[in-house]
């Protein structure tokens, strides 16, 4: 193995990992964990007690609706059903926009409908706190998983993991390496001043843009979700324990190198939709986003996949929003132990690889060996690599409940410094009194 | 075995319960008639709206029981000064958009009221934006209001103090002028059609009475014309009212009820207390003080069209 290639599968797995693993034994011990699951999972069999009879399970997720994504999920599917005759996978759910609020208003009826719930970070802490999640730990212990990824840790109960990760996403810096090489860019950014500098060497509007980032109102959740991470070149936090922090230096500079890049690199007024378009049609030259995008645009923007490659954070510290998707059972559900089985399924070795390469993920849940080739030939991924991993809770502190509620407040102080040049101190100090007065009505 | 006198009485009772059935079934049939439809409007409106009322009461948290809590929700909702400004926003958007859409519904009936060559698919292209779906309607608008390509700002640019492309959605007073802008477009058709049809109930010979007397057509239109479509006005104005105050498809998806709540109206505030911030209960409370605005606002116009009866004999 190169060197480069040992970088690359050491720095892919989360670093509190390989801290955990340095702490309970040598990485040769995780290797021959994750060969033992691999020889007792070889191929999946039903138990007993479901044998005979045959259970169709929903599975609420919406991943039917991403391109890439639901291609790679109906192959698994197909191989469960093919592994066994006992158990049926149907799909449920809806796009992603409307899934947290199509699972918010079954609870609110009474109960989930789905045998199988995908989840975001922020949802599955509210189905933890509803009590709606079933323990997930016996499908680990079964598998003989030790290397479960500490962002875990937030859903785990008395020692109960409560939902398992099957998508992670981490943000990282995207672009068109065409655009770069037009421009004579052969030097990559490697601090915040630079980053400005090239993207505004980019930017030629209205036909081309060095920078994206999501900045409408009428896309409230895409602009607070990608707006968060402005905050780690300065390692700050929006809230901790201590409350809102949106007055804090680091976030008061997030918020001016957010309007120094709005100012003169964005294309301003494109909603998440059209600049997918202007990115496909090479008009947009980077953004920062989720590494699960690049899994959209091979199948939406096929000729400018080729030149899509990402580089080291601009900032010292590499920190970056990792957000884990679990996907968990339902506790009240008829049919909990067969569900169980097809978790049971997906993290077996051989499955969880094959889920992750075809669905293009970077970041394993845990230590399942074998990826090296297939990081290899991803040239996308370079910039991936050195992230330091930072969690949603870690950021957000309890607010973590409240967060769309805490980004609205947010977003519209954020709006004003972007399109009625209200100085940011002023703007974030608002924002911090109206954040307070919600942390006291939340008793937070 | 029957015998036919048997038979004779059977048949002269069954004629006698018949023709009892018949003398009860007009007492009957308005109510079998009405049923479906109370069970209806029971079912999924007075149910709902007293689940709304009830909520208001509670404390809910999602997944957890509901909790009793008086009128915290409303002492709230009167301490909250977002509220107020949601309020003062709606009024507004309300009467802005009345103005706008009647005004130009009145404006374009007068004119396709004259004959003229090409009048009758003058109307029919007139309604076109009413008969366009919301949702691809709002993102041809995206496109034509984008401030880097928007065809507006082909137009805007033409104005000799216009120097950049305006940020028409990005810029709160902008982003309210057009938010009442579309939806004006949207549904002035309705109100230009209905202003046709009341136009041409006013009696030719008035108006030839008028010209007669050397009335200009602006007093014509003044003296004859107005005070005759004036009950139409009336009631346009009240469905106009309700109609803009519970648009959200097209605030929503123009501006999210932004920049700065610029465009936040009780219904899109609703929404996001509700389905973005799952706070339910006070979701409800916002929905009965939005449902308390309607009432008034229709009370008043129903009020104001009475005395206008009365006065009118």
């Amino acid at each position: 193995m190169s060197t480069d290639e040992t970088t690359r599968s050491t720095i892919l797995r989360p670093k509190l990992n390989r801290r955990h693993l340095l702490k309970t034994g040598s990485a040769a011990a995780v290797a021959g964990a994750a060969t033992i699951g691999a020889k007792r999972s070889p191929a999946f069999a039903a138990p007993a007690v479901l044998q005979g009879e045959q259970i169709t399970l929903r599975y609420g997720t919406w991943f039917w609706y991403e391109p890439g994504r639901a291609e790679a999920w109906r192959y698994m599917i197909e191989q469960f059903h093919a592994a066994q005759n006992e158990i049926r996978i149907e799909e449920s759910g809806a796009p992603f926009d409307e899934f947290t609020n199509n699972i918010i208003v079954q609870l609110q009826a009474g109960g989930l409908d789905d045998d199988l719930v995908q989840t975001t970070p922020d949802l599955v802490l509210r189905l933890l706190r509803a009590g709606q999640l079933a323990s997930l730990q016996d499908v680990i212990d079964s598998l003989g998983i030790t290397t479960l990824s500490p962002a875990h840790d937030y859903i785990t109960v008395d020692g109960q993991v409560h939902g398992l990760d099957v998508v992670t996403v981490v943000f990282g810096l995207l672009y068109n390496a065409q655009l770069f090489e037009d421009e004579g860019i052969t030097t990559l950014p490697a601090s915040v001043e630079e980053w400005v500098e090239v993207s505004q060497a980019l930017t030629s509007r209205p036909d081309q843009f060095g920078m994206y980032s999501a900045h409408l109102t009428s896309e409230p959740e895409s602009f607070w979700f990608q707006l968060q991470e402005w905050a780690m070149p300065f390692d700050g936090v929006w809230a901790n324990e201590a409350g809102p922090q949106v007055n804090s230096e680091p976030i008061i500079n997030a918020v001016s190198l957010f309007k120094t890049f709005y100012d003169t690199t964005f294309p301003q007024g494109s909603d998440d939709s059209t600049a997918t378009r202007q990115w496909g049609d090479g008009q947009i030259a980077q953004q920062l986003i989720v590494s699960a995008a690049v899994n959209v645009y091979r199948t939406s923007a096929p000729e400018l996949y080729p030149h899509i490659r990402s580089y080291s954070l601009p900032w010292e510290s590499k920190r970056s929003i990792a957000r884990i998707h679990p996907i968990t059972v339902n506790a009240n559900g008829a049919n909990v132990d067969a569900a169980k089985e097809f978790v049971k399924f997906l993290y077996t070795p051989e499955n969880y690889r094959e889920l992750l390469t075809r669905q293009l993920d970077v970041i394993p849940a845990y230590d399942v060996g074998g990826l090296d080739e297939y990081f290899s030939d991803l040239p996308w991924l370079t910039g991936y690599e050195d992230i330091s991993p930072t969690t949603p809770p870690d950021i957000m502190g309890d607010f973590i409940f409240n967060n769309q509620e805490f980004g609205q407040i947010v977003i519209n102080r954020v709006t004003e410094v972007l399109t009625a040049d209200r100085p940011v101190e002023e703007a974030m100090a608002q924002a911090q009194q109206e954040l307070e007065e919600l942390g006291g009505r939340l008793g937070l | 075995m029957t015998t036919r006198a048997e038979t004779m009485t059977a048949t002269a009772v069954d004629r006698a319960l018949e023709g009892q059935r018949r003398r009860r079934l007009p007492w009957l049939l308005p109510y079998l008639l009405a049923l479906p439809i109370i069970a209806y409007e029971g079912v999924f409106i007075l149910y709902p709206i007293y689940q709304g009322l009830r909520s208001s009461f509670f404390r809910q948290q999602i997944g957890m029981p509901e909790e009793w809590a008086g009128l915290a929700n409303y002492e709230r909702l009167l301490g909250d000064t977002a509220f107020w400004g949601v309020m003062g926003t709606t009024i507004i958007y309300m009467v802005a958009v009345i103005a706008a859409a009647i005004g130009v519904g009145l404006g374009s009936a007068l004119v396709l009221n004259r004959a003229f060559r090409g009048r009758t698919l003058a109307r029919a292209m007139m309604t076109m934006p009413w008969s366009f779906p919301d949702v691809p309607t709002v993102l041809v608008f995206l496109w034509i209001l984008n401030p880097s390509f928007g065809v507006i700002n082909v137009f805007a640019r033409l104005l000799p103090w216009i120097e950049e492309n305006p940020t028409w959605l990005l810029d709160p007073r902008l982003a309210f002028v057009s938010v009442v802008g579309i939806t004006a477009w949207k549904g002035f058709p309705f109100y230009s059609l209905v202003i046709l049809a009341a136009l041409q109930t006013v009696p030719s010979e008035l108006l030839e009475a008028a010209k007669i007397d050397g009335a200009s057509p602006r007093q014509a239109f003044f003296a004859v014309t107005l005070p005759a479509i004036s009950p139409t006005l009336l009631l346009l104005t009240v469905l106009a009212a309700i109609f803009s105050f519970k648009q959200f498809t097209l605030i929503w998806l123009l501006t999210g009820g932004g920049p700065s709540g610029a465009t936040e109206t009780i219904v899109v505030r609703i929404y996001s207390t509700a389905f973005r911030f799952y706070d339910f209960s006070y979701a409800a409370a916002l929905g009965v003080a939005g449902f308390l605005l309607a009432l008034t606002v229709s009370l008043v116009f129903l009020a104001v069209q009475r005395r206008q009866d009365m006065e009118a004999g």
